[in-house]
């Protein structure tokens, strides 16, 4: 970096190389190392203009102006359960899918004993109606 | 080239779900910049309030729809408080052409020397009569530290438009603050 480039930095950016464009701090930083006189020179009317700069305060923060701030501010969401939960959905279905089981058990062996009774019935029925000796020889 | 990484990213992300935390984090954060950028710009304090209120309303509005790697949320907010504060100058300029504002004397604070709140005061009055280019450059690269690249964008110039309003801005504060009472002078030497 040359002095006039150093100079035209300095005058638009001031004498704090943080404030300058970041691919430039490095040869302003040697052009400094080189030329610290000269530097110097360029960089004394930059600082009284930063220290002026720097002399203005930020404005003060009312909490009037912070609440009005925070009172727009987005809520909280309430936490939304998603319409198909699968999780939920499963348990459901495998507590349907037992019930229906037991079901077509309990109504599969009702219908086997009926059916056993039935078939009791009517062999009673027909040994009734057979001759006597007949039943003597089956009882 | 791609841009580095957006250090309100999270805190944006948190304040979309209306984390309490976040909403605060983001205040603290960013209210003083904000503040700071419309009371320099504007010159009043009331104004710039209400700037400031407006821009973080509008940050609200957009916290849910933000998308990360476009723009840096820093510079959006900069973009918008910027936009507000140059409806408000617009309209100040359309109303007060002929006569000019009465701008109130912020006075002394309460807990700093007279000297130093006195020289801050004429900073401030320095800064206000700069021509209104000028004192954005300066106040977006002095006191809001932008970059040179970010400030030049939002002001929609280019890099060496920047820093030739930068130059003519600081040039005219300094011959500006060298006409200053010796009390003042001696300040701004002492630093």
């Amino acid at each position: 970096m040359n002095a006039e480039r150093f100079e035209t930095l300095t005058s638009a950016y001031g004498a704090d190389l943080r404030r300058w464009p970041a691919a430039e701090r490095d040869a302003a930083v040697g052009f400094v190392a080189a030329d610290k006189v000269r530097a110097e020179r360029i960089l004394f009317e930059a600082r009284q203009v930063d220290a002026a700069l720097d002399a203005s305060l930020a404005p003060r923060i009312s909490h009037a102006l912070r609440d009005a701030i925070l009172a727009g501010a987005p809520q909280p969401r309430p936490e939304r359960k998603p319409f198909f939960d699968f999780g939920r959905w499963v348990v459901a279905g495998a507590a349907l899918a037992c019930a229906c089981v037991v079901g077509v058990l309990a109504g599969a062996g009702a219908v086997q004993r009926i059916t056993a009774d039935a078939q009791a019935d009517a062999l009673i029925a027909d040994v009734a109606d057979l001759p006597v000796d007949e039943q003597e020889i089956l009882g | 080239m791609s841009r580095a990484a957006d250090p309100d990213e999270d805190l944006i992300r948190r304040v979309a779900r209306g984390e309490p935390a976040a909403v605060q984090a983001l205040v603290a954060r960013k209210l003083p910049r904000l503040l700071a950028l419309s009371r320099r710009l504007l010159g009043d304090q009331a104004e710039a309030e209400d700037v400031a209120q407006e821009a973080f309303l509008r940050a609200w509005k957009q916290a849910p729809k933000w998308v990360p790697g476009a723009a840096r949320f820093d510079t959006w907010l900069h973009r918008v408080t910027l936009n507000l504060c140059y409806d408000r100058l617009r309209r100040k300029r359309e109303v007060t052409m002929a006569e000019p504002p009465d701008r109130p004397d912020p006075g002394p604070a309460p807990d700093r020397g007279l000297e130093v709140a006195e020289l801050g005061a004429q900073v401030d009055r320095a800064l206000q009569a700069l021509p209104e280019r000028q004192r954005e450059a300066v106040v977006l690269c002095h006191y809001q530290e932008l970059s040179n690249i970010d400030a030049a964008e939002l002001m929609g110039v280019s890099v060496e438009a920047l820093e030739s309003l930068l130059s003519r801005g600081r040039r005219a504060l300094r011959a500006a603050l060298a006409e200053l009472a010796p009390t003042t002078g001696k300040a701004v030497r002492g630093g």
